[in-house]
């Protein structure tokens, strides 16, 4: 199966305000709030700097957030891309990215 | 309805009827010092029988208004006051969306108020009480209601529900009989009895004031001070208000902007003088130069 892609929302979709080490993000279609800590908004931020309606691989994010993070998984055998594939599929299924994955 | 009243509290007004009279006496003369005008309500609320021989014989009160719960148990007669309190209290968290509602208590002291937010017991209407005494403003006990235009507090100075040990205590405080409501005894919160703040307060309740220290009490433990942080601050704040979900991008927008402008602090305390001396530190503290802070911004 095709690796999925991921996608920012439109920079209307969300309101998003740091609180400390967190950072509250309002979803305005659903009018849900979540609180997510890092690095999961960076994760938001590289997605949102690419040029709107870009899918990218969590192997192109990491590529992205590399410089700030060193991203490793709970297991030390995981891979940091698979890390991040999951924290991204986590922030799809809250509806805050969108993913796309080919046939 | 046979009997009725009008009362303004803050920016909202209730017409509250009757089946009986003796609520409504109650009621005006627990708010002898509060507009009683006619006018268009923003909620109405009624003390009805459950039945119609209920009017008379042991009389119960049902509770009905423009927002009710449907499982909600009659009160005695005798406790007509609570079931109209209860009743008010019930419109405003259901009804209210012109401000962010907070379950919390509030005073302030030269257009800067204190907001103390904790669960049922935990001190907050007590404290304010005390602090309504000794030189502070009283805003309320029961709701804070924080403009998410302006960020400013709208005072809603209700009469204090005391509980239990409080009543005792408050009634060494204030040595003005006239200020207490009727002793209701085994209502569903124990007994309560209602305090009348003072008339400074309830003559200032249209004057909107500038939030700076937001406190979370908690009374009956030894004394501790932590601080809390915006995001504990935002997710406790959520849990206590009664619209944020109703009011969307507002209440989120107001909620952010205001715990990022308040100093938190959890507070622990032994009892009422120590949770008075501790607001009092922490407002020397902090305070005051939160409040410079919040209002440049």
């Amino acid at each position: 199966m095709a690796a999925p892609r991921f996608s920012a929302l439109p920079a209307a979709a969300l309101k998003r305000v740091p609180l400390g080490g967190l950072e509250a993000i309002y979803h305005v279609s659903s009018g849900i709030t979540h609180l997510l800590a890092e690095p999961v908004p960076d994760l938001l931020d590289a997605l949102a700097r690419l040029e709107p309606g870009r899918f990218v691989t969590a192997a192109q994010v990491l590529a992205l957030v590399a410089e700030r993070f060193d991203i490793v998984g709970d297991d030390p055998g995981e891979a940091p891309e698979a890390v991040v594939s999951e924290r991204l599929s986590e922030l799809g299924a809250l509806g805050l990215v969108t993913i796309v994955t080919d046939a | 309805m046979r009997h009725s009243c009008s009362i303004t509290v803050g920016p909202a007004r209730f017409r509250i009827g009757s089946d009986w009279r003796a609520p409504v006496d109650q009621l005006r003369a627990l708010y002898q010092d509060y507009p009683q005008d006619e006018g268009v309500p923003d909620f109405t609320v009624r003390l009805q029988a459950t039945s119609s021989i209920r009017r008379l014989i042991k009389p119960q009160v049902a509770i009905a208004g423009d927002f009710t719960l449907p499982d909600a148990a009659p009160l005695p007669l005798e406790q007509g006051l609570l079931a109209a309190e209860m009743a008010m209290n019930l419109q405003m968290a259901l009804g209210w969306r012109r401000h962010l509602l907070l379950h919390a208590s509030a005073v302030s002291r030269n257009g800067r108020a204190v907001i103390m937010t904790g669960v049922s017991g935990a001190g907050k209407s007590t404290l304010s009480a005390l602090l309504g005494e000794r030189g502070w403003r009283f805003l309320g006990d029961e709701f804070v209601l924080l403009d998410p235009d302006t960020g400013m507090i709208a005072p809603f100075p209700r009469p204090v529900s005391l509980k239990n040990t409080a009543i005792a205590a408050m009634e060494r405080e204030v040595d003005d009989e006239s200020r207490f409501g009727p002793v209701m005894h085994d209502t569903p919160k124990g007994t309560i009895r209602h305090l009348r703040p003072r008339t400074e307060a309830v003559e200032l309740m249209t004057r909107e004031t500038r939030p700076a220290l937001l406190l979370f009490p908690r009374f009956g433990y030894p004394r501790a001070v932590r601080r809390v942080d915006e995001a504990e601050s935002f997710v406790r704040l959520t849990q206590a208000s009664t619209n944020y979900v109703a009011l969307g991008e507002r209440g989120f927008d107001a909620l952010t902007g205001f715990v990022r402008a308040m100093s938190a602090c959890a507070i622990d305390y032994a009892d009422g003088e120590e949770g008075v001396e501790m607001v009092e530190r922490l407002w020397s503290e902090q305070g005051g130069k939160v409040g410079e802070r919040a209002a440049a911004a």
